[in-house]
């Protein structure tokens, strides 16, 4: 004969357990004083336990729930407002910093943009510090104009 | 449609498309419940609420996220029982010994002409609770008071079905074990 097993009586006292377990078990019960008596034994913990299962209680949570949620959405409308003129401030302000870095940071031709120019085209004796001076001298371009020198 | 006539899981599907209506009614049919398995578990009133008020709201903010194949009494319960081992995990951190100031129930004034004998069956039968660890404490409630089959407790713990088993045996053994001193000399 195969007893009831603990976890089966308490769902049945609970009434939770299927219709087929708890037939089972109280046939069992019927013809079986070993579990007669565990059943005895845990019943009288079920019942004990029930001095605590019929308070009820007062409490209302639904009117904090409600003014929580509302002002959590105030709060959310509130934040999304305030960032968007954050994000907008931003892009303003990056906007008018680098027309201003812009502006008065332009860089400015070098001293000596043409003698670059002309180290690049291989007239040394153009550049600055070059043995001939004429960099230096200011002689203009034209001087060396070899049609005219003829 | 009457809200009334609605199930729980047509009231969340309402609560996803942000019906404060619907969610008012779930809050309404569950409020008690959910106090109750938190104060059960929690031992403080205070607290009780906090979690169950923590709860609702979750349910509502993770509404979109449900899906009515889970019974949605057990998914709450798992949001609550989440939420009590929470509680006892900050607890526990802060080396706050919930039994050292466990109020389960507040003193009522419609207490039965043998209130005394009631107060002190009662007190009795927390103590009881409170010698079991938080997990047999939450299996006991959600079995003895929710009225959840053992199958249903690990659904809405997350837990084993053979866990649960064990601690529900474990722990009615347990309680027998405290109370029956008391049980003879009452008899």
């Amino acid at each position: 004969m195969e007893h009831i097993r603990e976890i089966d009586m308490l769902d049945v006292m609970g009434n939770t357990a299927p219709g087929a377990v708890q037939e089972r078990c109280r046939a069992h019960l019927a013809t079986c004083a070993e579990c007669r008596a565990g059943w005895d034994a845990l019943r009288q913990t079920w019942d004990d336990l029930g001095v605590l299962g019929d308070n009820s209680s007062s409490v209302d949570l639904l009117s904090n729930i409600t003014a929580q949620l509302s002002q959590n959405d105030q709060t959310v409308r509130i934040f999304s407002l305030w960032n968007l003129s954050r994000i907008a401030a931003a892009i303003l302000i990056t906007a008018g910093a680098g027309y201003a870095a812009g502006k008065f940071t332009a860089p400015k031709p070098p001293a000596h943009a043409a003698s670059d120019v002309a180290t690049a085209s291989y007239l040394q004796f153009l550049a600055p510090g070059s043995s001939t001076g004429l960099a230096e001298s200011g002689v203009p371009a034209d001087a060396f104009n070899d049609n005219e020198a003829l | 449609m009457d809200i009334k006539s609605l199930t729980d899981e047509q009231l969340m599907a309402a609560t996803a498309q942000g019906r404060m209506g619907e969610f008012s009614e779930l809050v309404t049919r569950h409020q008690e419940k959910a106090f109750l398995l938190a104060l059960r578990t929690l031992g403080q009133r205070e607290l009780a609420e906090d979690v169950s008020q923590e709860a609702f709201l979750r349910v509502f903010h993770s509404a979109k996220r449900y899906r009515p194949e889970a019974k949605f009494t057990t998914w709450f319960y798992r949001i609550v029982v989440n939420l009590c081992l929470d509680e006892k995990r900050k607890a526990k951190r802060n080396k706050l010994f919930f039994s050292d100031n466990t109020k389960f129930l507040d003193a009522r004034p419609d207490l039965p002409t043998n209130a005394l004998e009631a107060e002190e069956r009662q007190k009795r039968v927390r103590e009881a609770l409170e010698t079991l660890n938080e997990r047999e404490r939450i299996a006991v409630v959600l079995h003895r008071f929710e009225g959840l089959s053992h199958a249903d407790v690990a659904e809405a713990t997350g837990w084993s079905r053979s866990a649960v088993e064990a601690l529900l045996v474990r722990s009615y053994k347990k309680l027998r074990k405290e109370l029956s001193p008391y049980q003879n000399f009452e008899k």
